[in-house]
């Protein structure tokens, strides 16, 4: 070897160890550290001005920004937590929940919700503190519904009305399907690799609109019922119909969330069901794009699944009041107004998503209507719920794909279901 | 006549080997150990520690049928990737070990080959992930020809093979290069014997290419084995397992219903399952395919 | 008459090698050309190799955060040095095993090759807490270390089979000169021996510049984690960024391609007068 270049590598080498071994320096003020995977989703400056803001108001306390990417997230997290080092206030998914509880590293905020300030109290609402095996785990930043989305400029051009409900939905459909220019109404996420996203999104909205249930309050299924089967059938009506991208149930069964987003965004697909922080998603993509909401729909009721990402509080921390008042903070009127103008989240603050232009929003006005209907369920945290979606997602492609018939799909699952939870309590 | 141990055997050969082994049983054998451990162990809320349940884990691990399609189509995906691995990489060997008019462009090409090589697994997944895409560039390209649309991820008689071939794609540049450097160290006088003796060129490669390569090619296939068996990353991104289960993988199996959860006890059990299973299989290779060789080890 | 026969054979040597390399190559260039589309582009149908319009801004957007420089010298730190740290141990041990005869060699080679059997993910756990007590937790030392680990099987495998071809003769001739086993190792072997240490040490490279798992946990944010973590962050909760991904790809490895380039020459004499005896 190049007797150079073996000196510059060996230096290196030399160096990387001693560098390695370099440890990072203590901080005078109280640390607080906040675990998020919002980085890519609100931006680095937003997560660096509610830090700011919250700095400003708290000058002894330092708060730190945790960064993790949202899929690699509770691996990451999980790991550090089992070391006892654990970030003082973490985001937190329903779906993670159940793990980090086992774990026991959630602190009960019920405790801590006792002294809340009244500023807090007026524009919170109790709904949005999820309670789990009789304590409060985590609470939500934003709620999700979801329903359907439409592209604007694409219904008009087809001079086609938003649906109203489901029926009007498939005829919507029928118009905009072009086989010609490979251009359908709406892409569904049914692979696998998006088998949360169904479940939660797909089979569980529709499931609420059929009049049925998902779980009992132990979290047992309930889905094997008529109304579930109702589901399946609509869902596989589209698909037989070739109403849904790519035009054929196998094309279907490759398309994920990730690639149904990127196709909404490119405009060939008109329609997609989800939630309202898509408009963000869509137009950081396509700066044009004009979408917005259809009005709620009903079938049997006229509910919707509520949903969110929130925050937890360690059990590990050491400053659990001031992990609180940094949780008061994200949901101030102040940090709301912003989310919800910058990032369409519906921000789990009354005041700001109380806004009388709110209601006009293509997006947000019909939001809050399915937000606040009485026939509206919550989900419930549910242990392996990663396992759990694979169960539906599995068994509704076997339906999907004609290997079994719509009730014996659902009882297989939820066979499979109650074996999961029984063995998870 | 039989000589003294220190005779027939050369100590000071251990001491080259010291630093190695040291650092792998050091960073390996510690960590085995409590897995091997925690596999006969249980998380218990109620107590906050290990408890030991006997073989628990293992016997909810053989009762999961979902366990069983795992090691089915982890042996498919392995065996189609060898056979793939060698299907690419040999013939693509060949030709650029053939001799060429200009070196120049046998080298670019060499070098070429090496190129998907360089990306990394999720970069990799998600690059053929578009390219896969029911109305992406393939089936585009496909259409043209008059063949219909193909869900390569999508069809569950297809997924397995697709995430095969890109797993062969990624990664064949390796075994050329393994091969290519075989085919090139063959000497040559084997091959001007075989000339004196009129053979062609298709019983040149049958009595002289295939002899002198057997040992090289039972190394990379032991080799291919030993990493396709635990793959996950790239059919990760691309499926999760999905269409039904046709790409469900035994380390999804592990990480999903080990790590995912923190069921440590389970994981455990499962990656000990792994290793043993895997043990099993080299070792009855390599005793029966190598014995002969015994250069190879 | 033979120089005709000559020119087809050439011909059609030259023609299938380049349809086989545009069929390997074409995901390649499409990935490039991907990484020059505006997001939306990526998904239109019909499919286009080529941008319609050409942006610079999945780059600008990566290349213009701080963290993914620091993302790509952490890289190649932890790379280059595992791969030095894996081709010495590896040179001692193969060379130990060739030239040696050893009790139980060949158990001890299926040892050594057994141990790149158990999956990294079961290890994780384990690796985390031992991390953390050494104090070597978010340290470069921590994921080189692992990273030589998972590497120097195969690396002692190929070395090893490469000192084999080797002749013996030549050291025999020094060692009776007075020359010491390392001294030998040195000056007589290790010149023959340096396009095995390059071929086997892009290996060793490319397996540390690929890993995921343990850089992701062993590291606490963009100080110490290699370029691996850096691509993780453009998959996102709710959308992946595409042309980002590949951007990064040809940012991350054009380096990569500079220097494989230029030790070629040596991979494929390298890698391979080893693997066989």
């Amino acid at each position: 070897m190049n007797r150079k270049l073996a000196k510059v590598l060996a230096v290196g080498l030399v160096l990387a160890l001693f560098v390695g071994a370099t440890l990072g320096v203590g901080y005078a003020k109280t640390k607080l550290v906040w675990a998020e995977w919002w980085d890519p989703e609100w931006g680095e400056d937003t997560v660096e001005w509610i830090i700011d803001t919250f700095e400003e108001a708290h000058p002894d306390v330092e708060v730190k920004a945790f960064f993790a990417p949202h899929d690699s997230y509770s691996d990451k997290l999980l790991t550090l937590c089992q070391a006892g080092d654990c970030p003082d206030i973490m985001g937190m998914e329903v779906t993670w929940s159940d793990a980090f509880n086992r774990l026991g590293l959630l602190a009960d905020l019920g405790p801590l919700a006792a002294s809340a300030s009244d500023e807090f109290n007026s524009q919170f609402s109790p709904a949005w503190i999820i309670n789990y095996k009789g304590r409060a785990i985590m609470a939500y930043l934003y709620t999700n519904s979801y329903g359907i989305i439409y592209n604007v400029k694409l219904l008009e051009e087809a001079g086609v009305e938003p649906p109203t409900d489901w029926e009007e939905l498939r005829e919507v459909l029928t118009t905009l399907y072009d086989p010609v220019a490979k251009k359908w109404g709406i892409a569904l996420p049914f692979a696998m690799k998006s088998s949360c996203h169904f479940m939660l999104y797909d089979f569980w909205t529709r499931l609420i609109q059929a009049g049925g249930h998902m779980v009992d309050e132990n979290g047992l299924a309930r889905f094997d019922s008529p109304a579930g089967v109702r589901t399946l059938e609509y869902w596989k009506s589209l698909l037989d119909e070739n109403l849904v991208y790519p035009g054929t149930v196998k094309g279907a069964l490759a398309t994920g969330e990730k690639e149904f987003r990127e196709l909404f965004a490119a405009e060939q697909v008109a329609m997609i069901l989800s939630g309202p922080f898509e408009k963000g998603v869509a137009l950081e993509r396509n700066p044009d794009i004009q979408v917005a909401f259809t009005p709620p729909f009903e079938d049997c009721t006229s509910g919707y699944l509520l949903t969110g990402s929130g925050v937890a509080i360690s059990s590990q921390t050491e400053h659990p009041e001031l992990a609180w008042a940094f949780f008061e903070h994200l949901v101030s009127y102040e940090v709301a107004t912003k989310m919800i103008e910058e990032r369409s989240l519906t921000w789990a603050n009354t005041a700001a998503l109380g806004a009388p232009e709110l209601a006009e929003d293509p997006m947000l006005g019909p939001y809050s209507e399915m937000v606040s209907n009485s026939a509206s369920r919550s989900w419930i945290a549910l242990p392996s719920l990663g396992d759990l979606c694979g169960v539906i997602m599995e068994h509704a492609q076997q339906y999907f794909l004609g290997l079994k018939p719509a009730q014996q799909a659902l009882d297989e699952a939820a066979e499979e279901w109650n074996a999961i939870v029984t063995a998870g309590k | 006549m039989r000589r003294r141990f220190r005779d027939r055997y050369d100590m000071e050969g251990f001491l080259f080997l010291a630093p190695a082994l040291t650092l792998l049983v050091l960073s390996i054998a510690f960590p085995l150990f409590r897995v091997i451990q925690r596999s006969f162990q249980e998380y218990s809320a109620q107590v906050g520690a290990f408890q030991y349940v006997g073989l628990k884990q293992y016997q909810h691990l053989f009762s999961d049928p979902l366990f069983w399609i795992s090691v089915r189509n982890t042996f498919i995906f392995t065996i189609g990737s060898i056979a793939l691995h060698l299907g690419f990489a040999y013939p693509i060997a060949l030709l650029l070990n053939a001799r060429w008019p200009n070196v120049k462009i046998r080298n670019f090409f060499r070098g070429a080959f090496i190129l998907p090589f360089l990306f990394s697994p999720p970069a990799a997944a998600l690059l053929w992930g578009l390219l896969f895409r029911p109305l992406g560039p393939l089936n585009y390209g496909l259409s043209k020809l008059g063949v219909g649309q193909i869900a390569f991820l999508g069809d569950s008689s297809w997924a397995l093979f697709s995430v095969m071939l890109v797993n062969s794609w990624v990664y064949f540049p390796l075994y050329m290069i393994l091969i290519l450097g075989g085919l090139q160290s063959i000497p040559k006088i084997f091959y001007d014997a075989a000339r004196v003796d009129g053979a062609n060129w298709i019983q040149r490669f049958i009595y002289v290419t295939l002899p002198q390569m057997r040992t090289l090619v039972m190394t990379v296939i032991l080799i291919d084995f030993a990493t396709s068996f635990i793959h996950f990353d790239l059919v990760w991104t691309m499926t999760k397992g999905g269409p039904l289960r046709s790409t469900y993988l035994i380390s999804f199996f592990l990480y999903e219903k080990g790590l995912r959860n923190f069921r440590l006890g389970y994981g455990s059990a499962v990656g000990v399952v792994i290793a043993l299973i895997m043990a099993i299989c080299i070792s009855v290779y390599v005793f029966v395919a190598i014995r002969r060789e015994e250069a190879a080890v | 008459m033979r120089s005709h026969r000559q020119r087809i054979k050439h011909l059609l040597l030259y023609a299938s090698t380049t349809l086989i390399t545009l069929a390997v190559l074409f995901p390649v260039i499409f990935g490039f050309f991907t990484s020059f589309k505006p997001n939306p582009e990526t998904f239109t149908y019909p499919p286009k190799l080529m941008p319609q319009s050409w942006t610079i801004k999945s780059y600008t957007s990566v290349l213009s955060q701080q963290r993914y420089l620091r993302y790509f010298l952490n890289g190649y730190l932890i790379s280059i040095s595992s791969t030095l740290l894996c081709v010495f141990l590896g040179a001692l041990a193969g060379y130990g095993l060739s030239r040696f005869r050893l009790p139980a060699k060949r158990s001890l080679m299926l040892a050594i090759l057994a141990l790149q059997m158990f999956p990294g993910a079961i290890l994780m756990i384990s690796y985390f807490n031992l991390s953390r007590a050494l104090g070597l937790y978010d340290t470069y030392l921590a994921l080189i270390l692992i990273d030589t680990t998972f590497a120097l099987s195969l690396v002692i495998w190929l070395l090893k089979s490469y000192f084999d071809s080797i002749p013996v003769s030549l050291e025999e001739a020094a060692l009776v000169d007075g020359c010491s086993r390392s001294r030998a190792l040195l000056s007589i072997v290790a010149p023959l021996a340096r396009a095995g240490f390059i071929g086997t040490g892009v290996f060793a490279f490319i397996r540390a510049w690929n890993e995921f798992m343990f850089a992701l946990i062993l590291t606490k944010g963009p100080e110490r984690a290699p370029v691996t973590v850096g691509l993780a962050e453009l998959f996102g909760q709710y959308s992946i960024q595409w042309n980002g991904v590949m951007a990064l790809t040809v940012v991350a490895t054009f380096p990569l391609l500079i220097v494989f380039i230029f030790v070629q020459r040596y991979i494929i004499k390298g890698i391979t007068s080893g693997a066989v005896k």
